[in-house]
């Protein structure tokens, strides 16, 4: 079994607010010193899911990224929990891209290499939560595609999906080649084997440009116009007690006062 | 009933050296004496059999060099093994063990002087069991017997009528006890048969220096002499066939730590546990397939395996770890014996495999195979993750136990196997180790604000001090605790504060100090370890740091014992150990007082693994007013809090919690708080006090708190006392 | 040429969703300014009925798509349907309010047309005749706004963040049937699992109390904030570390990647107040933190703040309340 998976390098989600900065005229985030980039978290979920696919049906599993060269690491990571291969495409004219260009490019990256049975996404990115990506890839693919996925089984050349609903799950059934973008629910993402970070450190990444691939000029389809950090003002009021039951008597009345209960 | 003539006898027998009193070796036993040659001679062959079974089931352990300081190693075990310093600390059972050692030397001796006297008297007619020392010789007889019938009593009370949950509960166990009964019981009519037909009657003043088989000799004075005569030769026999037993024993059961006890104490590695084994070479490990930590049994090194064949079984580890007491998997006991089994009942199938192992690449699958020859996995089947993740790492099991075992390094190599080659640990542990990576802290705190703890206290940062030229006197490591969680961050201050008021120029390391790996290490993450020790020592090397001063016992622990092992050489103080100093010279003047009964935890990262007891009780009672009462735990024999071996960061989800468990026996010493010294124990006492709801009544401070306190006390010019 | 706002209309088990409605509200107020009719989108299995809801929630026209065969969503029945539809009513904005389905249906239906979409917003205006959208970014550190190009322009609206329009009976539009040859497509349906909770729907639910890492795995903790909704008549939520944790169900998640909710009362137990979590609660009217930490980010954006042990303050509150109410 052939298996794909996109990933993404983002800044760490647990970044605290008092560290994060925005260049507002360049629309840019900066980088905060010290708090070293991660792997999507829902990506992880999506490797997490396609080692646990390889070590039931046997395959290779290629890992793909847009980014800059620090999203190697990105690479590598997923290489150390068990992916085979991996390919970065690193191009100052997609350092930015929206999910329109980006899904492009990794469309273009997937078709060069090769046959594939599945592919694997995580389901949004935790910079800019577009959401986009892995269906509009699977619409350029011209694949069927399932989000959120909690759950993936193979039974032959079908797979079986659990999809998330509002209060609890379905599941349906998906022919292959596919594309399904994981959610969290999924799995538990492992921590590498110290034979797997060895093996990534050791291993190469494939680096492509875009124009490699054969990808010129695509556009933008959504434009950003403004970039900022809103100010939250807070005015809280502090209930106050000698003991937790005069607090929690002092909530109540506060709280009818306001006419909220 | 006195010694009379008034008994008529038919027969009596002077022994040969006649007037003198004088031992008659073999008397009454003519031919017999071959069933003790031939005996004595299987008996040899089958403990060497035994032994030699062991020492083969060793050898399919890893080599670890061991030979190092020889004269050291005799020493432990001189003192320790022969001397029986741990052993002896258990009152009763010091006390019957010292009973049945005692005796089974005294009269294993005795045993020989007699083989001696009669080849002495038979090949040079030289007789030295004669006149007073013969007598002297007998009572050593006579009294040793009886402190074995004591001893053996006195076990057999504690396993049967007093069911010691410490003990192991197996048909063999119930065997030794048998076999050294019927020695003892045995050795006592035969003298007293023998004495019934001799002295008892011709020489009471010799027989009475036997004076238990004296006393029972009279029982048997009425009874004809021929049956005496047959029946002092049947307990002779049966004497002599449970003696042979009681030696073949020792290859064979539990009792072979007469041998492996001092053995394994000779080997025991006095850093075991504080200074865990570094791996060396991951890359070539991974390379050549070998697999790192211990998934089997022939992962484990000699000196491993030799641990799990000298455990005695006396229960003293299971008597006082803490996870065993928590209810959790782990016993310690259980763990070695285990493994013990285990080597018995897999061992043989890798000698086997060994012997045949030259021939074939099957051979190499074998050993790489995690399935021993008996079917089972060492760590899953014999033993389960869940033991594994229970221990704190507290040390308390090794320092219990009489025979030395290392029970901490085995369940770390076990923990190495399961994080590096199988990564099969909790979610909780894997977001530890991601913060430790990314972040060099376990709560991912960002680096830039490592500091920011000290900001408003004008404490150096060691890159500005040395930038600027300025000597310091100590580097003050702060450890990942001090410098973000909020808690510890008031020891920070106060250990701050009390080393400005005493005038000491000291720095810290800021956003260039990571975790010391600590952490990491116990929890079989020892690549995470290497890379962050690795790092923080070409910090501290790079500034020619000599001397580190660090609240943390964890902390204090790795730099001291394990940096060594990387190239990090400091002269490393606890913060009791540094204020004590500072209070001993008088840098620190205290002036204030706390008026207030406390008791002191002593941390196990600087009590038992490194000997810290007192340093952090002389500072306490250097406060003025304050007035320390010991917990029914303390010194070498504390209580863990429950927070080491990583499980600050992790939970055993079974059982009770350690730290509640603490945290009441602090409590129910009635004293108004406790005195820590270290951060994960002042956490776990935090919690402890508020899930018992005394934190009104209970405060918890650190060693460091109470003297910044106290000397701000003093300078705030307070009246004493208020 | 293209005028309008094009409304999907996200039904479940024959209901129309608070979400749609809450789309037909900001859509009149975008087509007051664009020119245009507004119009949705309604596609399933004998769905028709609802087209009558969407039209006293603000729908000039309601193009119905009904047919077997979208009797289950998948993506790959509606997209056909929704493109004629869409070609049909050939809008300048299409926006959906954002769900499971519309997470799922959107992005795709965006590229089949080459458009650009903007998930995920919660503030539409218009601006040289064009629609400009905030959405949060960064778990919401920051704020964007985006320009979604080519026509329509696409947008996803964030649940609650519109205001819909109060439903007039009286109302009157048009139904118009589009017919779609729609054959089962590749995806298949079979089977369908529900881990619904007692009491009412967290998203529906006016009153919320919420639970977080602090809350711990026991369930008896849990019970305590079970106890105290009841005494409200509200629902009981959780962080994502506490989901994650598998302390409680994932239905439960409130959150980024959970339910978005914007109760009247919002009582945050244990919760740090992590970016992620206050994008799904931000809507709330009164937030009450409960939390040991006095440096906790949640303290920045409640109303009320309790600095303590939760275990102490939620027994004692329930009590209060159970008096009082």
């Amino acid at each position: 079994m052939n298996i794909i998976v996109c990933v993404k390098q983002v800044q760490d989600p647990e970044t605290p607010a008092s560290q994060f900065r925005v260049d507002e005229a360049a629309k840019k985030v900066i980088p905060p010193p010290g708090i070293p980039p991660t792997v999507n978290q829902y990506d992880a979920n999506a490797i997490e899911a396609a080692v646990q696919l390889k070590e039931q049906h046997g395959g290779r599993i290629t890992v793909i990224s847009l980014g800059k060269d620090t999203a190697r690491d990105a690479i590598k990571q997923a290489l150390s929990m068990g992916c085979d291969a991996g390919l970065l495409i690193d191009d100052p004219a997609f350092e930015d891209a929206d999910a329109y260009q980006t899904a492009n490019v990794l469309a273009a990256a997937i078709k060069s290499v090769g046959d594939y049975d599945l592919i694997l996404c995580g389901r949004q990115a935790s910079d800019w939560d577009q959401a986009q990506v892995p269906q509009g890839l699977a619409e350029l693919l011209g694949i069927p595609s399932v989000t959120p996925v909690a759950g993936i089984e193979v039974t032959g050349t079908t797979l079986r999906v659990k999809r998330l609903i509002e209060d609890g799950y379905e599941v349906l059934e998906v022919p292959m080649p596919a594309l399904l973008a994981v959610s969290n629910e999924a799995n538990q993402p492992r921590y590498p084997t110290l034979k797997g970070i060895m093996a990534a450190a050791r291993a190469k990444v494939d680096v492509k440009s875009a124009a490699d691939l054969g990808v010129n000029a695509v556009g933008r389809k959504v434009q950003l116009l403004r970039l900022y950090v809103p100010k939250v003002e807070s005015q809280i009021e502090w209930i106050t007690g000698e003991t937790p039951e005069e607090q929690a008597a002092n909530l109540a009345r506060r709280l009818r006062e306001e006419r909220v209960i | 009933m006195p010694p009379g003539s008034s008994i008529e006898r038919t027969v009596g027998v002077e022994p040969s050296c006649s007037p003198q009193p004088c031992r008659d070796s073999f008397w009454n036993i003519g031919d017999e004496r071959i069933v003790l040659y031939i005996g004595a001679a299987i008996m040899v062959g089958l403990l060497a059999w035994g032994i030699s079974r062991w020492y083969r089931l060793w050898l399919i352990g890893k080599p670890e060099f061991r030979a190092n300081d020889l004269l050291g190693r005799l020493r432990q075990m001189l003192v320790f093994g022969l001397g029986q310093r741990r052993t002896s600390r258990d009152a009763y059972a010091g006390t019957m063990h010292a009973f049945i050692y005692g005796s089974f030397v005294v009269l294993t001796v005795i045993t020989i002087m007699e083989s001696l006297n009669y080849w002495g008297h038979r090949l040079f007619n030289i007789q030295f069991l004669n006149g007073p020392f013969y007598l002297v010789y007998s009572f050593f007889g006579d009294a040793f017997g009886l402190l074995l019938l004591v001893g053996v009593g006195m076990a057999a009370y504690r396993r049967y009528v007093m069911k010691s949950s410490k003990l192991e509960y197996r048909f063999d166990d119930g065997l030794t006890l048998v076999l050294f009964t019927v020695v003892g019981l045995t050795g006592f009519f035969v003298e007293a048969a023998r004495l019934a037909v001799t002295e008892t009657v011709q020489h009471p003043q010799w027989a009475i220096w036997s004076p238990i088989s004296y006393l029972l000799s009279f029982a048997l004075l009425s009874l004809p002499v021929g049956f005496l005569l047959g029946f002092h030769k049947a307990m002779w026999m049966l004497h002599l066939l449970a003696a042979l037993g009681v030696l073949t024993w020792i290859g064979y059961s539990k009792m072979s730590h007469i041998l492996f006890g001092p053995l394994n104490i000779f080997f025991f590695n006095p850093l075991a546990g504080r200074a865990l084994r570094p791996i060396d070479d991951f890359e070539g490990a991974i390379e050549r397939g070998e697999p790192l930590g211990v998934a089997k049994l022939t992962d484990f090194t000699w000196k491993q395996l030799l641990d799990s064949s000298a455990c005695i079984k006396c229960g003293r580890c299971h008597a006082v770890c803490p996870a065993t007491a928590s209810g959790k998997p782990l016993s310690p006991k259980n763990l070695i014996l285990d493994i013990r089994y285990h080597l018995l009942s897999a061992g043989p199938g890798y000698l086997a495999q060994k012997a045949a192992g030259t021939n074939g690449a099957t051979a190499a699958e074998e050993t790489l195979s995690p399935v021993a020859p008996d079917g089972r996995t060492l760590v899953g089947d014999v033993i389960s993750d869940d033991v594994l993740w229970s221990c704190t790492t507290c040390r308390a099991c090794m320092e219990e136990c009489p025979m030395f075992i290392e029970h901490i390094p085995a369940i770390v190599d076990m923990r190495r196997n399961l994080v590096m080659m199988e990564s099969r640990f909790s979610p909780e542990l894997q977001r530890l180790f991601n913060n430790l990576e990314s972040a060099g802290n376990p709560w991912r705190s960002p680096k830039a604000q490592r500091a920011d703890w000290a900001k408003d206290l004008g404490v150096k940062i060691l890159a500005e001090a040395a930038a600027e030229g300025e000597e310091i006197e100590v580097l003050y490591w702060v450890g990942c605790a001090g410098s973000f969680d909020e808690r510890n961050q008031k020891v920070a201050r106060s250990f701050a504060r009390t080393m400005q008021a005493a005038g000491v120029k000291f720095a810290i390391l800021g956003r260039e100090e990571t975790c010391t790996g600590d952490p990491a290490r116990r929890c079989g993450n020892e690549y995470l370890f290497q890379l962050l020790a690795q790092e923080n020592i070409a910090t501290m090397n790079g500034y020619n740091v000599k001397k580190v001063v660090t609240a943390c016992a964890h902390c204090y622990n790795t730099i001291k014992n394990e940096y060594p092992q990387f190239g990090g050489h400091y002269d490393v103080m606890h913060h009791t150990e540094y204020i004590d100093e500072l209070i001993k010279s008088g840098r620190i003047r205290i002036q204030g007082r706390i008026d207030e009964t406390l008791t002191y935890h002593d941390p196990c990262y600087i009590g038992r693994h490194n000997g810290l007891y007192d340093a952090p009780r002389e500072v306490l009672k250097a406060i003025p007013g304050l007035n320390v009462i010991e917990m029914p735990r303390n010194g070498r024999k504390a209580f863990c809090c429950g927070g080491g071996g990583g499980h600050s960061f992790f939970e055993v989800k079974i059982g009770s919690r350690i730290n509640h468990l603490r945290t009441q026996e602090a409590l129910d010493t009635g004293s108004r708080g406790l005195a820590a010294a270290c951060p994960y124990c002042n956490l776990m006492f935090e919690d402890g006090v508020k899930v018992k709801d005394a934190v009104e009544r209970f405060r918890v401070r650190d060693v460091a708190e109470l003297i910044d306190e106290a000397i701000q006390a003093g300078t705030s010019a307070a009246p004493a006392g208020s | 040429m293209a005028s309008g706002v094009l409304v999907y209309a996200d039904h479940r088990e024959g209901s129309v969703l608070a979400g749609t409605k809450e789309a037909l509200g900001a859509a009149r107020r975008l087509a007051d300014q664009i020119g245009g009719p507004v119009s949705a989108a309604l596609i399933g299995n004998g769905v028709a009925g609802l087209a009558q809801e969407l039209i006293q929630s603000g729908a000039d026209t309601v193009y119905v798509a009904d047919a077997p065969a979208l009797d289950k969503y998948t993506n790959a029945t509606y997209l056909p349907a929704l493109d004629a539809i869409v070609s049909q009513a050939d809008p300048a904005v299409v926006l959906f309010s954002k769900s499971l389905v519309t997470l799922d249906l959107a992005p795709r239906f965006a590229f089949r047309r080459g458009v650009g979409l903007a998930n995920d917003v919660i503030d539409l205006k218009v601006e040289n005749g064009q629609v400009i959208a905030s959405r949060p970014v960064y778990g919401g550190s920051a704020m964007a706004e985006v320009l979604p190009e080519g026509t329509p322009q696409m947008f996803t609206i964030r649940g609650k963040t519109q205001e819909p329009l109060t439903p007039d009976p009286s109302r009157q539009g048009n139904v118009v049937p589009v017919s779609v040859t729609v054959s089962e497509g590749p995806v298949k349906v079979i089977d369908q699992q529900k881990e619904r909770a007692s009491g009412p729907k967290l998203q529906d639910a006016t009153r919320i109390v919420s639970g977080g890492r602090g809350i711990g795995e026991a369930k008896e903790n849990w019970r305590q904030l079970e106890e105290l909704a009841e005494v409200l008549g509200g629902a009981v939520g959780a962080s994502r570390a506490a989901v994650d944790a598998g302390w409680v169900p994932t239905h439960m998640q409130i959150g980024l990647t959970g339910t978005t909710v914007s109760p009247d009362l919002y009582i945050a137990v244990a919760i740090s107040g992590a970016v992620q979590h206050m994008a799904g609660c931000s809507g709330a009217k009164t937030i009450v933190a409960i939390n040991k930490d006095p440096e906790a980010a949640i303290f920045k954006q409640a109303r009320f703040g309790v600095e303590g042990d939760w275990k102490k303050i939620i027994p004692a509150l329930t009590k209060e309340l159970k008096a009082m109410m």
